[in-house]
């Protein structure tokens, strides 16, 4: 699975953004939560209070702030609150409950500083100064508060700061009792001192409904800023990750196919070529969506998670807890039921197969089944497979129903967890109501981040089972290799000798051909023959380096064939196949596969001689007719022709036609016999056959069985002399030919 | 595939289906309930953050709240929760149920409809359909057909059921929830609609590609004989470029669905809590149900997903079920009727009357043939392939019904015969070898499954494959895999050589092979099937001269005719077709 991710590096750059975007994904769709709970706790709870600098404030409280300032915070307070003007109000959307502000009368100042860090400074300083204000109610603070600084808690503190007139000394006390507060918990008193900012907005009858509002719309505002990062990050990565899984498999195809086409018979034996499309396809696809589902989450989901759990973690520690619980209790759950479950996914497969191969059977035998009437027999054949399919899926569906609702009911069940474990919190005043809805939130984010990469976890097995069946054949290397001397010429004669060949596949016991030796002249014909299975095509195969022998060598005009290039070997030798074998194209492209430069004139006249003309020129669209895969829209001897027509028209020295006769009635294997011989000359012509009819008239035939050489000659030196040839000729042949 | 036929296809699955619908049905309420279940549980939450928030305003002391109230209605949400996870179960029980039924159902319906198609289908469907249709088409009709029902049905109540529920609350922001997924259909349907071309355009590739490599992998031989790997990458090359660039569109454009739909959600999400907040300022609606709203919200993204998706993956079932109806309901071969019995003993003459036979009107293959075979002769037919030699025998067999003429088995019409009675007389032995797995003995049991274990080895000797059958450890009980690889083609041979004598055949039908195997075995093969063709009235489709000569009759065939018929001396000596034929054939 690892060397897969090799084929990512083309994408790094790419990756590199995809993290980017996530990113920026995780930071805006984890901010959202707190944009909702800011809405309810502040703008509603807190009546859109959310620091503690007052909009606007009346004479006394300003007197009283100024009066408990140090030197700085004084310049602070005077520059930032102005006295409220008609303008200044509608500018900044002020409303008074019922009363028509008399500006005269009542002096009312208004916070109109923009400056962020002076604002961040003030806010600072006025939460020490409410607090002081506040501690008078509350003895506990107080005693806090004035900790090291002299002053006496049964005495009004405001009081006592003003009575020291040496300001020296009055800066030194309000710095102690900053210091003093820094370690109070924030959030234990917060809410007294947004209590008494609402209620210094409700003396002077401030409309705070209009506070809520504006607070509600900015942050309104803020989420939809961090809803389009969240979701415009998202797009971008689902491109990112679309183009790179695509390109993935694009490359993996792309050097598959490369490989096999470089193997040599022997790894495509191996794999079988039904395997090889399966791994170039299926495999590859599955892969494809697996590096898209992994690109799309492996750096989401973590982080998500992470980042959820860390933000609730910071708040409290016992809600972060219970989540670690829940996980925990998660994934015992979905272990338990994967255990339980996936042997039988196996199972399940191979109860398919099972069924594959019954009915396959079923299909393949139809006139057997018919004829012996034993369709009741194949039925119960059929409905033992069926029934048991029946039973293991029935059985995997019965525990796979379970994890939804169980997972459902844990995720459930941990909602009301959070609301249990706040409600404590809220009344020790260090939660609000929009809390829960924010920690009910991440909550969800975290388990779903689990849940997502869990899913990943279970999807990792089945993806890893297509990429070592894809890495297994872009590893193997073919058998048959280039060497380094090779030899170039391009005017070979065509003269072929075997000397002493054997050939074994690797890992088989028994020899395929056995100590071979004869040769092929040119100007000749050499013929071939035996039964099914006595090694004639593997001989064939070899002589293209198909296969490289395994003892022995095969000699081109007395140059062993391993030092001559493989491109120069194959341009000598043509060759027309056992099956008549077409490529999806048009008549004409087929036959043209054996030299793409050939005049129209050529490729007449070898369709001529191959006797494909008559059936060609039926057709309505001629040498254009169209070309089915694997010609399946034409017969086995129209294909067989065709094959031919595209072999003679390749020049070489050596042609090989590989009992590519077999589906011809006998009168046109004869005339494409006659023809060819007139044509072919002064070449080597190499006839495989099975028909004794077919080599008859060669000049030279080898007689092949198991693997062996039994007899070489002419047709009539071989009827004397090889009792197998005249055991095959006396099947096939009329008394008068064999003498 | 067009509507009209999709509504057909809908009726007929439905139709099917309703033998489980009562399963479906309470599958159906207890979604319903699951539902309701999964909406209700919100408000009640929302219920107790009101009570917190009460308790909050009006003192701020948790001693004031009133614990047994919030404890209760913890209580009755963990049981609400419990019971809708346990109806998830049964429903998801149910509908399982159904769709391993449903499978296990067509499945052996499509097996028995195996045995009741005429032979013709097979002619004109590949195995591989076949195949796919048992396989794939099933498993994609029913093990997503149950699902796809269910979240359908939820999908729709849960959308109506939090509608309604949010109306309840506020009329308002729940008009905002509608507006909002009415777009999200909007969305959908521009965005499939587009993506649709990306689709079709990737699936015609992967189609293209798919040939591609199937043929260049399997034709390896030829593109390295004649040197074209290059071309071949290159076309390939030139089809995985064009298949990637449609691929990140199609996976693209079809992905990107989800932050849409979600992106809405949250924007969704957004409105409602800005206008209940600023609702609640007003003190028209309360905190809890604030969180209620934000909870319905966010429930309606999977849903509506769903529904975005639902319409291609019913075009995939419906695709599937199409293809395993139309494969059930594809033509039977006809029930026979006024059916005679023919004797326990019969002699075995054979008459042909001018028999016509075609798979098409007006296009016979067989053209008005006429002959007569008696009791213990052997006939051979000769001819090019495609001269229905072939159909011959498999009318004889009735595998086809003649259009016209007739064919009698000692004088009686055979196709007022039921076929079980006709074939129970014939035995034949094909050029392919048909070996299923099992055991050798199973094998040859085959031709008449009450043989007892004796008469397999006497037939088996007769076939001259005992010897070999000893061979194995296993002997007689050697599982045979894969269509017999583990035995050599002339040896299969043998076995249905063998499987042919244990019927004890009246009437014996013989497709000679074509290909040949060694000399030794040849010959085995040849002295088995003189054993066989003793005394029984022989049809040979002949490839072998020494056949051919041996033969009573030989029928030279050609274009659906017979041309000449005799046995060789007297056919040699009418100097026409077949003496020309042979002649030509061993010219030197």
């Amino acid at each position: 699975m690892l060397k897969i991710y090799k084929y990512l590096k083309p994408y790094l750059f790419l990756v590199i953004f995809l993290i980017i975007f996530v990113i920026i994904e995780v930071i805006s769709e984890l901010a959202l939560p707190e944009c909702m709970g800011d809405m309810i706790s502040d703008g509603i709870e807190q009546f859109g209070i959310n620091n503690y600098i007052p909009v606007v404030i009346n004479k006394k409280t300003r007197e009283d702030i100024l009066s408990l300032s140090t030197q700085e915070n004084k310049k602070l307070v005077l520059k930032s609150y102005k006295k409220l003007t008609k303008q200044s109000q509608l500018e900044n959307n002020i409303k008074f409950k019922n009363i028509e502000l008399d500006f005269k009368n009542k002096d009312i100042y208004i916070n109109l500083n923009k400056n962020k860090k002076e604002l961040e400074a003030l806010d600072k300083n006025l939460f020490n100064i409410f607090l002081i204000f506040e501690s008078e109610k509350n003895i506990n603070i107080k005693n806090i508060i004035l900790k090291n600084t002299g002053l006496k808690a049964n005495k009004n503190i405001i009081y006592q700061i003003n009575n020291k007139n040496n300001i020296n000394n009055k800066n030194k006390i309000l710095k102690i009792i900053d210091n003093n507060i820094n370690k109070i918990k924030k959030d234990q008193v917060s809410s007294l001192i947004l209590k008494k900012i609402k209620n210094s907005y409700d003396k002077i009858n401030l409309d705070v409904k209009i506070l809520q509002k504006n607070y509600i719309k900015q942050k309104s505002k803020q989420m939809l800023i961090y809803i389009l990062l969240a979701d415009v990050s998202w797009v971008f990565i689902i491109f990112i990750t679309s183009i790179c899984s695509s390109g993935v498999a694009r490359n993996l195809k792309r050097d598959l196919f490369k490989s096999v086409m470089n193997f040599s018979k022997l790894e495509i034996d191996k794999f079988s070529v039904s395997s090889l499309i399966t791994r170039t396809t299926n495999d590859i696809n599955q892969i494809q969506d697996f590096i898209f589902y992994f690109l799309e989450n492996i750096f989401f989901a973590p982080m998500f998670g992470v980042i959820a759990f860390k933000k609730v973690y910071e708040k409290n520690i016992e809600i972060s807890w219970a989540i670690l619980i829940i996980i925990l209790i998660l994934l015992v759950l979905i272990s338990v039921i994967l255990f339980l479950v996936i042997p039988k996914f196996n199972l399940v497969q191979k109860l398919i197969d099972k069924i594959n191969l019954v009915t396959r059977e079923s299909l393949t035998g139809v006139l057997s089944i018919r004829a012996f009437n034993t369709q009741k027999f194949e039925e119960k054949k059929f409905e033992e497979r069926n029934y048991e399919l029946k039973k293991t899926k029935w059985y995997i569906e019965k525990i796979m129903n379970l994890m939804n609702p169980l997972i459902f009911f844990i995720v459930n069940i941990s909602m009301v967890i959070i609301v249990w474990i706040s409600y404590k919190y809220i009344f020790k005043s260090e939660f609000q109501v929009g809390d829960i809805i924010v920690y009910i939130n991440y909550t969800m984010n975290v388990i779903f981040s689990f849940l997502m990469m869990s899913m990943m976890f279970v999807e990792i097995p089945r993806a890893s089972v297509s990429a070592r069946r894809v890495l297994e054949v872009l590893n193997t290397k073919s058998s048959v290799l280039d060497t380094q001397n090779k030899i170039n010429k391009a005017d070979f004669k065509g003269e072929i000798c075997f000397k002493n060949v054997s050939f074994l596949y690797p890992g088989a016991k028994e020899f395929v051909l056995k100590n071979i030796s004869f040769e092929i002249k040119p100007g000749q014909t050499t013929a071939f023959i035996g039964s099914t299975g006595s090694g004639k095509s593997t001989l064939v195969n070899l002589i293209f380096r198909f296969y490289d022998v395994s003892d022995g060598e095969i000699l081109l005009d007395k140059v062993n064939i391993k030092n001559i290039s493989l491109e120069t070997l194959r341009n000598q030798i043509s060759y027309a196949p056992q099956k008549g074998i077409l490529f999806k194209g048009t008549i004409e492209s087929n036959i043209k596969y054996g030299d793409e430069k050939a005049a129209n004139k050529k490729i007449r006249e070898v369709a001529k001689i191959a006797q494909a003309q008559d059936f060609i020129n039926q057709k309505q669209d001629k040498f254009l007719s169209k070309i089915s895969q694997r010609g399946e829209n034409i017969s086995g001897g129209q294909r067989q022709r065709l094959s031919i027509a595209r072999a003679l028209l390749k020049k070489s020295k050596i042609y090989i036609f590989d009992d590519s006769f077999s589906a011809l009635d006998f009168n046109t294997d004869f005339k494409i016999r006659k023809a060819i011989s007139n044509y072919l000359k002064q070449v080597a012509v190499v006839i495989v056959a099975q028909r004794v009819s077919t080599v008859i008239n060669a000049d030279k035939i080898i007689v092949l069985e198991k693997g062996q050489i039994v007899g070489q000659g002419t047709h009539k030196e071989l009827l004397k002399t090889c009792k197998e040839y005249f055991e095959i000729a006396s099947n096939q042949l009329p008394e008068d030919l064999l003498k | 595939m067009n509507q009209k036929t999709d509504k057909a296809v809908v009726y007929k699955l439905i139709k099917y289906i309703s033998i489980y619908k009562f399963k479906i049905i309470l599958a159906l309420l207890f979604g319903l309930f699951s539902v309701v279940i999964n909406i209700a549980t919100p408000k009640f939450l929302a219920l107790i953050i009101d009570e917190f928030y009460r308790a909050l305003v009006d003192g701020s002391g948790a001693n004031l709240i009133n614990i047994k109230y919030i404890i209760n209605i913890i209580i009755l949400i963990i049981v609400l929760y419990l019971v809708g996870n346990v109806i998830l179960y049964f429903q998801g029980y149910l509908m399982s149920k159904v769709s391993v039924e449903l499978t296990y159902k067509i499945r052996k319906e499509m097996n028995q409809k195996l045995n009741k198609l005429p032979v013709s289908y097979f002619d004109k469907v590949s195995n591989g359909d076949i195949l796919s249709r048992f396989i794939n088409d099933v498993e994609a009709m029913t093990s997503t057909l149950s699902r796809v029902l269910v979240q359908f049905f939820s999908s729709i109540i849960t959308i109506l059921g939090t509608l309604i529920a949010m109306f309840l609350i506020s009329w308002r922001c729940a008009t905002i929830v509608l507006v909002i997924i009415l777009l999200d259909y909007i969305a959908m349907n521009f965005i499939v609609k587009r993506s649709q071309k990306f689709f079709k355009a990737q699936q015609n590739l992967i189609g293209d590609l798919n040939s591609c490599v199937e043929e260049f992998f399997s034709q390896h031989s030829i593109v390295k004989a004649f040197n074209a790997e290059k071309k071949s990458i290159e076309l390939f090359e030139d089809i995985n470029s064009r298949l990637y660039k449609s691929s990140w569109r199609a996976s693209f454009f079809s992905t990107i669905l989800t932050p849409i739909v979600f992106f809405l959600g949250n924007i969704n999400c957004m409105l409602v809590i800005s206008i209940s907040c600023i609702l609640t300022i007003r003190g028209s609606m309360s905190i809890g149900n604030v969180s209620a709203f934000i909870n319905y919200v966010k429930n309606l993204n999977q849903p509506v997903l769903q529904m975005s998706n639902i319409t291609s993956v019913f075009q995939k079932i419906l695709a599937a079920t199409q293809r395993v109806f139309d494969f059930l309901e594809t033509k039977e071969e006809q029930q026979e009727k006024n059916i005679i019995k023919l004797p326990k003993e019969i002699n075995g003459n054979i008459r042909f009357e001018n028999v016509c036979f075609g798979y098409e009107k007006n296009k016979d293959i067989i053209k008005n043939i006429s002959f007569e075979v008696k009791a213990g002769q052997k006939v051979a037919f000769v001819g090019a392939t495609g001269s229905g030699k072939t159909t011959i025998i498999k009318l004889l067999m009735r595998f086809y019904e003649v259009n016209k003429g007739c064919i009698y088995l000692d004088e009686i019409d055979i196709s007022r015969l039921s076929k079980d009675n006709l074939r129970q007389f014939f035995s034949m032995v094909l050029q392919d070898s048909w070996i299923f797995s099992g055991s050798i003995a199973e094998n040859i049991r085959y031709g008449n499954s009450s043989a007892s274990d004796e008469e397999i080895k006497k037939a088996a000797q007769l076939a001259y494959v005992d010897h070999y059958i000893q061979t194995f450890p296993d002997g007689y009980n050697t599982v045979l895999l894969n269509d017999g690889e583990n035995v050599s083609q002339g040896e299969k041979q043998l076995l249905m050589i063998a499987r042919a004598m244990i019927t004890d055949p009246k009437i014996l039908i013989l497709d000679e092979a074509t290909s040949s195997v060694d000399t030794k075995t040849e010959r085995k093969i040849q002295r088995a099937l003189d054993n066989l063709m003793k005394d029984r009235t022989s049809f040979i489709i002949a490839h072998r001269l020494s056949t051919i000569k041996n033969a009573d009759i030989i029928f030279v065939m050609d274009d659906g005719q017979i041309l000449e018929s005799g046995s060789h001396e007297e056919l040699l000596k009418k100097s026409g077709i077949y003496a020309t034929l042979y002649n030509s054939q061993y010219k030197i």
